[in-house]
């Protein structure tokens, strides 16, 4: 899997490409909390070329989102497909980390 | 430190060593069942979707309880959801409580005392021994309730597992849970597996509820 990291203004961008499955899971989570340890404002997870998330993929947006909580930034992701949407309402993901439809209204919130 | 489905049993277990009476309900039958499931997709033996439950590691894990359920969960040739492994591990429900009790045993968790009931019954307690394990579970839980951050996912899932097995009532008032539900609503079961376990749940409980107002005799 690809990740893509970029700057935006204040904000870093994360754009994981393809899925996100246990084997993946450690290197993204890798790149999510050096993503929160560069952001100024916050992170956003780019989801839209993200096809897939298992659980373990999930547990890397937790750990993001508790450092980023304890780093006093905000954490986010956007342009979900259906799927990893279902993914992160079931979980209860969407309870903690917010979901905007794109990069700029997750930067503009 | 205890495994996720250690601690739900032992927050089932009452200060006499009894188990509660919702240990026998189906919904904690499927949230105990769950918890283990979880363990095994956070130890990395399991991983769970939307669609299956697969095996990823075969290596049987040294809690006798989590190895009969991979056992279990290894056998079909297929992978199946987990919708299907709840219903399917609840007919090892009793073992699996066994496997449990006797680890807890053990680990000098718990100890066993034999008794009669009516001078004929044989009845079995659980006493706690020094209560530090349930004691330290139940202080994680109202940590993370009473807080405001965000929690691990082992705490998010003890805490969702814990309410819908009908175990938050052993140590929190009615008034304690309702004043707190946001918060629970909130942090509860961040976690794919445990949130599939958590709707599956709802799912029997609506049927039962269905099947109750459908029902020719009073309710």
């Amino acid at each position: 899997m690809e990740i893509i990291t970029r700057t935006e203004g204040r904000f870093i961008i994360v754009e994981p490409c393809g899925r996100l499955g246990f084997d993946e899971a450690s290197a993204t989570q890798l790149d999510f909390e050096q993503a929160v340890e560069r952001a100024e404002a916050g992170v956003v997870v780019d989801c839209a070329s993200l096809s897939y998330v298992s659980p373990a993929g999930l547990r890397a947006f937790l750990v993001a989102a508790k450092a980023a909580e304890t780093k006093g930034v905000s954490f986010s992701a956007c342009s979900l497909g259906s799927d990893v949407a279902s993914v992160f309402t079931i979980s209860g993901f969407d309870r903690i980390v917010p979901i905007f439809d794109s990069i700029s209204e997750a930067t503009a919130a | 430190m205890l495994s996720l489905h250690q601690e739900l049993l032992l927050l089932a277990i009452n200060d006499q060593g009894d188990i509660e009476f919702t240990a026998g309900t189906s919904t904690f039958r499927l949230a105990f069942v769950g918890a283990c499931i979880v363990t095994l997709t956070q130890s990395n033996h399991l991983e769970c979707d939307l669609d299956e439950v697969r095996v990823i590691n075969h290596s049987a894990p040294l809690d006798p309880t989590l190895a009969l359920v991979l056992a279990k969960i290894s056998e079909p040739s297929t992978p199946q959801r987990l919708r299907y492994w709840l219903s399917e591990l609840q007919e090892d429900f009793q073992e699996l409580i066994k496997l449990a009790l006797q680890s807890l045993c053990e680990q000098g968790v718990l100890t066993m005392e034999e008794s009669r009931f009516l001078w004929m019954l044989s009845s079995r307690k659980y006493p706690i021994a020094d209560g530090k394990e349930k004691k330290e579970a139940k202080l994680r839980i109202l940590a993370v309730l009473l807080g405001e951050d965000i929690p691990g996912a082992e705490d998010s899932v003890l805490i969702g597992l814990a309410r819908v097995g009908g175990l938050l009532e052993a140590f929190l008032t009615t008034s304690e849970i309702a004043s707190l539900e946001t918060r629970i609503e909130q942090v509860s079961n961040l976690d794919l597996t445990a949130g599939l376990v958590e709707k599956a749940i709802q799912e029997e409980q609506e049927a039962i509820a269905r099947a109750m107002l459908a029902s020719p005799y009073p309710v």
